[in-house]
């Protein structure tokens, strides 16, 4: 098992199907995946193509519905870092490996994480709209614990809200187009 | 009471073949197979599509899961709903005036340029 520490963004979608392609290449097959790692294991070079998909929450198809699912539609699973499922399949030339048909389902996905960014937002929003305005300005000076905290929960709310935006426009161009 | 079934239309290609393959109990390999067959190769069902499309349909009362295959539990079978029948009928309607009037028009363009 080889471990390699990289970050992506929630954005950075296209760019971890890259890294996850040239590994398999390279004969590095994925296993797992954490939050900032990926688990893979040494054998042949080969040529797999990788989706990533959101399944979000509060929906009524099982996890193993799901993978099953995509089985039978020709996807293994590989590995599952919160809501992300990460599915793979061996890339033979000029066949169509989406895991859509249409950009409306693709759209979809996008939805699913901004209804999950907008849940998960909230507290942050809310302490810092509410919560920030409102403490005493004593504790809030440079060498206090509580400035380093508000300076890390604005950073993280900054981080947050542009997750947001930059998901908003990728939904905004999927379903933009003549095509269905 | 009869819900408008105008609200869910027009569906996408890939929803309305899976819903038209729900006529019958299918589990989702099932639809993949149908769908790819009536269309002769050409639709493909793609897992995030299908997956997307069956959620929204359960939301909406268009189809009910009615089991799980005895061979692989995983694999749970769905049907389509009196609803669902409706919103076939009112697509069908649609398409057919669209083939006719697309048909109609291209025709009459024709007979102008001789």
């Amino acid at each position: 098992m080889k471990k390699i520490n990289k970050w992506f963004w929630v954005w950075n979608l296209e760019e971890e199907k890259q890294f996850l392609e040239t590994k398999a290449k390279e004969g590095l097959i994925l296993k797992g995946v954490k939050l900032g790692s990926y688990y893979f294991e040494e054998s042949n070079p080969q040529k797999l193509v990788y989706q990533m998909d959101f399944k979000g929450f509060d929906q009524k198809i099982s996890e193993d519905e799901y993978i099953q699912l995509y089985e039978d539609a020709g996807w293994h699973f590989v590995a599952r870092l919160g809501s992300w499922y990460y599915f793979c399949q061996e890339g033979n030339e000029g066949i169509d490996l989406s895991i859509f048909n249409d950009n409306s389902s693709k759209a979809a996905v996008y939805k699913r994480i901004m209804a999950f960014l907008l849940l998960t937002g909230f507290p942050l929003y809310f302490q810092v709209i509410f919560i920030f305005p409102n403490l005493s300005n004593s504790s809030l000076e440079f060498p206090n614990f509580h400035f380093f905290i508000r300076i890390f929960i604005i950073f993280v709310a900054i981080l947050h809200f542009s997750a947001f935006v930059k998901i908003y426009s990728m939904h905004k161009q999927a379903i933009g187009g003549i095509k269905e | 009471m009869i819900k408008k079934v105008e609200k869910y239309s027009p569906l996408t290609e890939a929803t309305f073949y899976i819903l038209i393959s729900l006529v019958e109990p299918l589990h989702g390999y099932g639809i993949i197979n149908k769908v790819e067959e009536m269309t002769g190769g050409r639709v493909k069902l793609a897992a995030g599509t299908l997956y997307g499309a069956l959620n929204t349909l359960l939301n909406n009362g268009l189809i009910e899961r009615i089991g799980e295959d005895p061979e692989n539990p995983r694999r749970i079978i769905y049907q389509i709903k009196p609803l669902g029948e409706n919103l076939i009928g009112y697509e069908i309607k649609r398409l057919k005036e669209m083939v006719e009037n697309g048909i109609r028009e291209r025709r009459n363009n024709h007979e102008k340029d001789k």
